[in-house]
């Protein structure tokens, strides 16, 4: 539960500083001019009424994530951390509703998940920080917002993402359009109005959930045969699709992948591909070869850096 | 010495009706207009002053200041001085009048006033040309007299901060 990663306080350091828009909600601002004068040859010299403009309440609000990087965490793990900083950048106190949901795009769910605020101001992620249903900000002011979860057991031998969105509104008003009136929704029973992002901010964290430190091979395959069905008969063209990918922030040289052709069928000639690419049987300029001595397919990698990835493709007739 | 006392009252009441009618003859009257944007039904983009009395940070809001002669005589030597707000910045080039004036700024919180061109501002150890939003002052001289029964206006906008 108190696991905070380094990325987050280096982040916190990093963090710019959000100015709040402007003069403070509620304020009076005055105008007042000086005339002087002659008739004849009396001197004079004369006010002007004061004008009198109250400035309304700007809603506005600034919701970044901490870490400026995936979050490497493994399988299974439990109470794994994730950061984002709320800033009120509108011109008056407002309170905001938080929520965190997974990204459309998120493959995998993760479980347990609970918000809490950094209650204490200090950063970390502690037993003060408390669990509360809104947000209380004075203009300017921010607050470190903290969400645990627990990462479900991945069955897949691949890395995988798993992506939360925070969201966080204005009570006050959060229509999300830009320039909606919210009457005397405001501080002191003024108008709130909601600014450049309608009164609502959203970001993305993610975790990369990882199965250990080594490089992954993940192997699928497809059959199609003559009657359109997945059935494996004798004649159906099996492909096989090997995806090979590095753990999160890994560099790996001099790689050879190699995969036998399986019993009871035969290698398609032409068929094997590097990313789409195709590459030659033989053993020549390119990376790839069909070994027909030992009845498999080689690819050799020169260097490999994360995120990259890289797909391997052949076919297989079944005998 | 009561009758005295008699007169000298008498004597600072007359006064005070003379000038409180000398000033009564011209007014100075301000007005504040929020500068909104709007799309008219032809669909061109349009720019309406509204007296609202609400504004928000990064509004512009134009000043203006009118000035009514309802003297039987001229006025002459017209100099208005307005203080730009607190809490806003002038808007460039945004101060004007309706008749011939001269308009000139302070940067020192109306100690002097000069032409654009000629305000610095000390910047650290270098002094450099003023931008407008440092202005604090403007100063209208208006060039000829405003004639008895008559009316002109001045003025500028100034951006919210």
């Amino acid at each position: 539960m108190k696991k905070l990663t380094i990325a987050l306080f280096l982040s916190l350091f990093m963090t710019l500083s959000l100015d709040a828009l402007g003069v403070k909600a509620g304020t009076v601002i005055v105008n007042q001019a000086m005339l002087s004068f002659e008739v004849e040859t009396k001197k004079f010299e004369i006010k002007s009424n004061k004008t009198k403009d109250v400035v309304e309440q700007l809603i506005d609000l600034n919701l970044h994530w901490l870490d400026d990087q995936y979050i490497s965490v493994k399988n299974g793990e439990k109470d794994v951390l994730m950061g984002f900083k709320l800033t009120n950048t509108g011109n008056g106190k407002d309170n905001f509703q938080v929520y965190v949901n997974h990204s459309a795009d998120s493959e995998v769910s993760v479980n347990n998940k609970k918000i809490f605020f950094d209650t204490n101001d200090n950063a970390q992620f502690d037993q003060e920080d408390k669990i509360l249903k809104k947000l209380v900000l004075d203009s300017d002011q921010s607050k470190i917002i903290f969400i645990t979860s627990d990462i479900p057991q991945n069955r897949s031998n691949r890395q995988t993402l798993a992506k939360l969105t925070c969201k966080a509104a204005s009570m006050r008003g959060g229509s999300g359009v830009k320039g909606t009136v919210h009457p005397k929704k405001g501080v002191k029973g003024l108008d709130a109005i909601d600014g450049l992002n309608g009164g609502v901010s959203a970001t993305e964290g993610v975790f990369i959930i990882n199965n250990g430190d080594k490089p992954t091979l993940t192997k699928t395959l497809t059959v199609a045969n003559k009657y359109g069905t997945n059935e494996p008969v004798e004649g159906s063209i099996i492909t096989y699709k090997i995806v090979f990918a590095l753990p999160y922030g890994k560099t790996v040289e001099g790689i050879k992948i190699t995969d036998a052709i399986p019993d009871h069928t035969d290698y398609v000639k032409k068929s094997l591909k590097l990313d789409g690419v195709m590459l030659s049987d033989a053993c020549d300029k390119d990376v790839g070869q069909f070994d027909s001595h030992a009845n498999m397919i080689i690819v050799e990698l020169d260097k490999v850096i994360f995120p990259q990835t890289h797909t391997i493709e052949f076919n297989v007739k079944q005998r | 010495m009561k009758k005295f006392n008699f007169v000298l009252v008498l004597g600072i009441a007359a006064i005070a009706t003379t000038l409180y009618a000398k000033k009564a003859s011209v007014t100075l009257t301000s007005s504040s207009y929020k500068e909104v944007h709007e799309v008219n039904t032809a669909g061109e983009k349009v720019t309406k002053y509204v007296e609202t009395g609400k504004v928000l940070p990064g509004d512009i809001v134009m000043y203006k200041n009118s000035i009514n002669n309802q003297d039987s005589k001229p006025a002459r030597n017209l100099v208005l001085n307005n203080v730009v707000p607190e809490n806003t910045e002038y808007v460039e080039n945004s101060a004007s009048c309706e008749s011939d004036c001269k308009i000139i700024y302070s940067v020192d919180n109306g100690e002097t006033f000069d032409i654009p061109e000629n305000l610095k501002v000390q910047d650290g150890a270098l002094e450099r040309a003023a931008k407008a939003s440092e202005y604090t002052n403007i100063r209208w001289i208006i060039a000829s007299s405003l004639s008895a029964e008559s009316s002109t206006f001045v003025s500028f906008k100034a951006r919210l901060k």
